[in-house]
């Protein structure tokens, strides 16, 4: 008796224990403190005990420590802090240095932060364009030299009186000690408030080249699994040049990227709102970083629901750890009929036939999936496919090149996904090459983009995931980016030369040329994002170097990017989402699985086949759409296929190939299918109201998926689908013609259009229309219109 | 560069750190210079000698004027974003005359009329204002800046008074009335400076656009008849000489500038350790002055 209740307390009473975060604390001078976080963990959930702990220290003299866990200096020395909760103690070593140490506010470090976290610069107050009554200052900080300038001197230092610091106007406007149209920033009383008068009282120094550079930031704690209804406090602290830290949480913007799962205040306080995985951003003097928290779903999951799930790869481990931390259930795996489609759709662009899904349904193997994948990686319509998806990544179309132009910019996209060329040659030809944009169709980029800016851009955008527009004008007010680097980035692509010899374009590498930053006025080290500076002097092709760094298997973002793009292509949203904004604080919604699957594509060489291998052998990527009643709102873990609507070019070959129509396409022969168009300016209007994208700017949002009134007027009573219903020469007139039973006519149509059989409901449904005679052409064209508008047909699922 | 003629350090001694000198006036005869200061004026002789503090004054003086008699100093500032205030001393006995309070925010130009009788002032609260000099009375406002106004000036004849502002523009008023005559809109960022040339007929301006703009004045308009990007940064203040010959420039670029007037040709280019708030000619045009944000008055020729 005894031990079974020893048993169940042991299966029932999880072990309780208690961290102290940060795990080592020194506090350097009078001004530091450090928030601590009395972090009590029990069984894999996390609880935040911070404020209601008792804390002390060992001794005071040293440093104290209040109620709510903000430990501050008092003398130089070593002292221990050790936190209570339930019986359960935690402890932590704290070194105090220079006390003492006279204490001079730092404009960069201080002054900047405070106004940046107050809101004074920002882009509705004194950070707009054109400032705010009289006042300009940069968009959070960006540029502290100006804002130095502005505070201290312009309008006849109208803001900032050295002489008498109190009387200043920036501190009682900002205190609402007078009328200010943006209310009160911050209490007399406050931190803030002292940070800014004493920085003046202490003769307003200005931002120097000496001054500690912040190098990066640390939160505590990075990841923790949360309940329902729980709260967690965040601190920050901030690495900087001279190796010292502070905690900066007071001055940190905060942002939840899902606010139905956790919000967060202006001091980092956490709440959560609701079961799921939230990721709470951190932006301080441009620098990023996240806290990832899990808040696992009040769902009874049992075991074999897991056991169920079809395990492939390791893609299916990741997942299924994610979806176990979340008490998340698998859907089950698709029938074959829904796996054969969707294959086919996600891979190539193409239904497949009726006699194909006939004999894969047949097939008996156990491995008949594993030889679809294969079969469909060799066909030319996958080749169509893949050449269409990196047209519009690069943007190939008339609209800026003359008809040679696009179709050698297609047809070297063509060859490379022909041969399966590593993406890191593919993005290299781009970079490397000169000589005739005819003999070397990649060069067509450099005729699309002309100058620096645009090439920066969209070269960030395309092949680094990075949207770095914003600090084109100012340093990015959500991002690590700064102007400077941008223009370091920019400087790159100053020296690419374009020039027409006769019917040819050339492109060559100048050997001068530079782009100035706009507000230094001076050309900055060409210097790719995070990367090494190049010499300006150098008259080496910058390109060479841009195309190292950019395809340098270590290089965090290129591979990451394409890995992420070609997952969304067959899970419906990318790991990150959206499928080309990788920027740090837009965490995937599976870390784990994005790092493997980027780290294993590296180590395959670049290889986009054996990429797409792994994406379509998971079991992950062949489970149901069909929700179970623990995943019906999941749309980003993948435990269950995402439902998708089918691409512009794919509704419409998909039309043309199930009623035996092909579109006619101007200027081009006959039989070509839209997604063997080189050009996005053919004209089609169902193609443009479907969604096809422009190629205009790189931006994966260019390609629409939305519904919209234009599509169901196409499809109601547009020509384009009634002419393929209606044609002599079309499927509906050969069925008859050929004499087919009834029975097979609808057999062929499922199969053509929904890889599937029909139904004993559907067949007795249709089967007296298509028996009787005079009607028999009608009913089938009827028929035929019926399915190809369906959501079943319009979408792969 | 030029020999420096005087460099007079800490001037608002008593005040640490020193602060800046935000405005200059020369007396008519040029044995005097007044330097505003926070909540006071410094009277030097042209060998840097204090002769007198005037104080006290509300806050910073951000402009000084001496009326062309020689009689009256105005020293205008007040509480930025709360009030105006002016105080008129008697030069000879160096004396408060009276304190004349108006304006919701506090003023960066004053100056007298040529013939004694008024001050304008001109306020970041949009408004330039008319004063009677001997009753203190506000004779009128003139109202039609959007934003602040930081410059003003009279031509030799008092018939006309010019106005700078935030707003970019540059208006003509005739003060007798109030009328605004017209506007110069060809600045493209605010304007900080304005200066007239000793004839009375044109009118240079300077402001956040970097360029020095020389218009000639109209009766009911004017033209534009010289425009320069004089500077790496915002031009802070203006001085035209009284013989006509020379224009200097101070800007956010830390730097001063000497121009030929006629054609807005670089002569000088005098590098300068701080901001430069005001620049202004002796009456002899010999010498100009420049009074920086570091406390400091330095004496340049003016070649």
């Amino acid at each position: 008796m005894k031990w079974t209740c020893f048993f169940l307390l042991g299966a029932y009473c999880l072990a309780q224990s208690l961290t102290i975060l940060p795990s080592e604390v020194q506090l350097t001078g009078p001004e530091a403190r450090q928030q601590l976080i009395a972090e009590l963990s029990e069984g894999r959930y996390q609880q935040d005990s911070t404020r209601t702990a008792e804390w002390r220290t060992s001794d005071s003299l040293i440093a104290t420590v209040d109620h709510s866990g903000l430990l501050r200096p008092v003398n130089d020395g070593e002292t221990t802090v050790t936190a209570k909760v339930n019986g359960k103690s935690a402890s932590l070593r704290v070194v105090v240095k220079g006390a003492h140490d006279p204490s001079v506010w730092n404009f960069r470090n201080h002054v900047i932060p405070v106004l940046t976290r107050m809101g004074c610069n920002q882009g509705a107050c004194h950070g707009a364009l054109a400032g705010k009554n009289g006042f300009k200052l940069t968009l959070r900080g960006y540029d502290p030299d100006a804002d130095y300038d502005t505070l201290t001197r312009q309008s006849a230092a109208r803001r900032v009186s050295v002489a008498d610091p109190n009387a200043s106007l920036i501190l009682q406007k900002a205190s609402f000690a007078i009328p200010h149209g943006g209310g009160q920033r911050f209490k007399k009383d406050s931190l803030e408030f002292r940070v800014i008068r004493e920085w003046i009282a202490a003769g307003a120094p200005p931002p120097a080249a000496g001054d500690p550079e912040i190098l990066g930031l640390q939160v505590f704690p990075k990841v923790a699994i949360l309940k329902p209804g729980a709260e967690q406090q965040l601190a920050v602290r901030a690495k900087y040049s001279n190796g010292t830290y502070a905690d900066v949480t007071r001055w940190v913007k905060f942002t939840s990227n899902n606010e139905g799962v956790a919000s967060v205040d202006d001091n980092g306080l956490v709440k959560i709102n609701g079961a799921g995985e939230a990721a709470v951003t951190l932006w301080y003097s441009s620098k990023v970083l996240y806290a990832r928290l899990t808040v696992p779903f009040d769902n009874q999951v049992s075991a074999s629901a897991y056991d169920k799930f079809p395990h492939r790869n390791y893609v299916d481990d990741l997942v299924l750890a994610k979806l176990k931390s979340l008490n998340i259930a698998p859907s089950l795996l698709a029938s074959d009929s829904t796996f054969i489609r969707r294959a086919y759709l996600d891979a190539a662009g193409i239904l497949p036939t009726a006699e194909e899904v006939e004999n894969f349904l047949a097939d008996n193997s156990p491995d008949k999936r594993a030889r679809l994948i294969e079969s469909l990686i060799t066909r030319e319509e996958f080749i169509d496919y893949w050449t269409y998806k990196w047209s519009d990544l690069l943007l190939v179309s008339s609209r800026k090149l003359r008809s040679g132009q696009v179709w050698s910019f297609h047809n070297w996209i063509r060859d490379s996904v022909k041969v399966n060329k590593p993406w890191d040659q593919f993005a290299r030809d781009i970079f490397t090459s000169a000589g005739s944009t005819r003999e070397h169709g990649a060069l067509n980029y450099f005729v699309l983009h002309k100058d620096p800016i645009e090439l920066t851009e969209t070269t960030t955008q395309a092949f680094l995931g990075q949207r770095i527009t914003c600090a084109r004008c100012h340093n990015h007010p959500l991002e690590k980016w700064t102007q400077k680097q941008y223009y370091q980035m920019a400087n790159l692509f100053s020296r690419v030369g374009v020039k027409n010899d006769g019917a040819e374009t050339i492109v060559f590498a100048k050997v001068s040329g530079d782009i100035n930053h706009p507000r230094l006025l001076r050309p900055l080290a060409p210097t790719p994002l995070d990367g090494n500076p190049l010499a300006l002097e150098s008259q080496a092709d910058r390109r060479l170097a841009f195309a190292a760094w950019l395809t340098d298997p270590a290089n965090p973002f290129f591979a990451r990017t394409v890995v992420n793009r070609v997952w969304a292509n067959f899970m419906g949203r990318g790991l990150v989402h959206p499928e080309d904004d990788v920027r740090a604080t837009n965490p995937a919604s599976n870390e784990e699985l994005l790092s493997a699957l980027t780290r294993d594509f590296v180590q395959h060489k670049f290889d986009v086949q054996y990429l797409i291998r792994t994406i379509m052998s998971s079991g992950t990527y062949q489970l149901s759409a069909e929700a179970n009643a623990t995943n019906q709102n999941d749309d980003r873990f993948y435990s269950k296929y995402l439902v998708k609507r089918l691409p512009a070019e794919v509704v419409l070959d998909a039309m043309s190939q199930v009623t035996g129509v092909p579109t006619a396409f101007p200027g081009y022969p006959a039989g070509t299918r839209a997604l063997q168009l080189p050009d996005s300016q053919v004209k089609s209007e169902f193609l443009t109201s479907f969604g096809r994208p422009a190629r205009n700017i790189c931006d994966s949002s260019e390609r629409s998926s939305d519904p919209n009134v234009a599509q169901a007027l196409h499809v109601i009573n547009g020509e384009t689908l009634n002419k393929k219903i209606s044609a002599d020469d079309g499927y509906a007139a050969l069925f008859l013609k050929l004499g087919l039973s009834e029975r097979r006519v609808v057999e062929q149509l499922f199969l053509s259009a929904y890889s599937r059989y029909p139904t004993d409901q559907e067949r007795e449904a249709v089967r007296a229309a298509l028996t009787s005679p005079g009607i028999r052409r009608q009913a089938l064209e009827d028929l035929m219109w019926a399915m190809l508008t369906s959501k079943e047909f319009l979408f792969n699922h | 560069m030029g020999t420096l003629a005087l460099l007079l350090a800490g001037l608002a001694a008593g005040h640490s750190p020193a602060a800046p000198v935000y405005s200059l006036a020369w007396s008519p005869d040029g044995s005097l210079l007044a330097a505003g200061s926070f909540r006071q004026v410094r009277l030097l002789d042209r060998r840097a000698q204090t002769l007198a503090v005037l104080e006290p004054h509300a806050d910073a003086v951000r402009a000084i004027a001496i009326s062309p008699d020689g009689k009256w100093l105005a020293a205008a500032g007040g509480l930025p974003a709360r009030k105006g205030e002016v105080r008129i001393w008697d030069l000879s006995t160096r004396t408060l005359v009276r304190t004349i309070t108006g304006h919701a925010d506090c003023i960066y130009a004053a100056v007298f009329s040529p013939d004694n009788r008024t001050l304008a002032t001109a306020s970041y609260d949009k408004l330039i204002k008319i004063w009677d000099i001997t009753t203190g009375a506000e004779v009128r406002t003139l109202k039609d800046h959007i934003d602040a106004v930081y410059a003003l000036a009279f031509t030799t004849d008092g018939k006309r008074l010019i106005s700078g502002a935030a707003d970019r523009s540059v208006k003509v008023w005739n003060p007798a009335t109030g009328e605004r005559l017209y506007t110069f809109s060809d600045a493209t960022d605010g304007i900080n400076a304005l200066a007239v040339d000793p004839t009375g007929t044109m009118v240079a301006a300077g402001g956040l656009d970097k360029s020095i703009r020389v218009w000639k004045l109209g009766e009911r308009g004017g033209e534009l008849i010289n425009t320069l990007i004089a500077h790496e940064d915002a031009i802070l203040a203006l001085a035209w000489s009284p013989d006509g010959r020379r224009i200097v420039s101070s800007s956010a670029d830390r730097s001063v500038k000497l121009f030929n007037a006629a054609d807005l040709t670089e002569l000088q280019a005098i590098p300068q350790t701080d901001w430069v708030y005001s620049v202004r000619f002796s009456p002899d045009s010999s010498v100009f002055a420049a009074g920086r944000y570091d406390g400091t008055v330095q004496i340049y020729p003016s070649k």
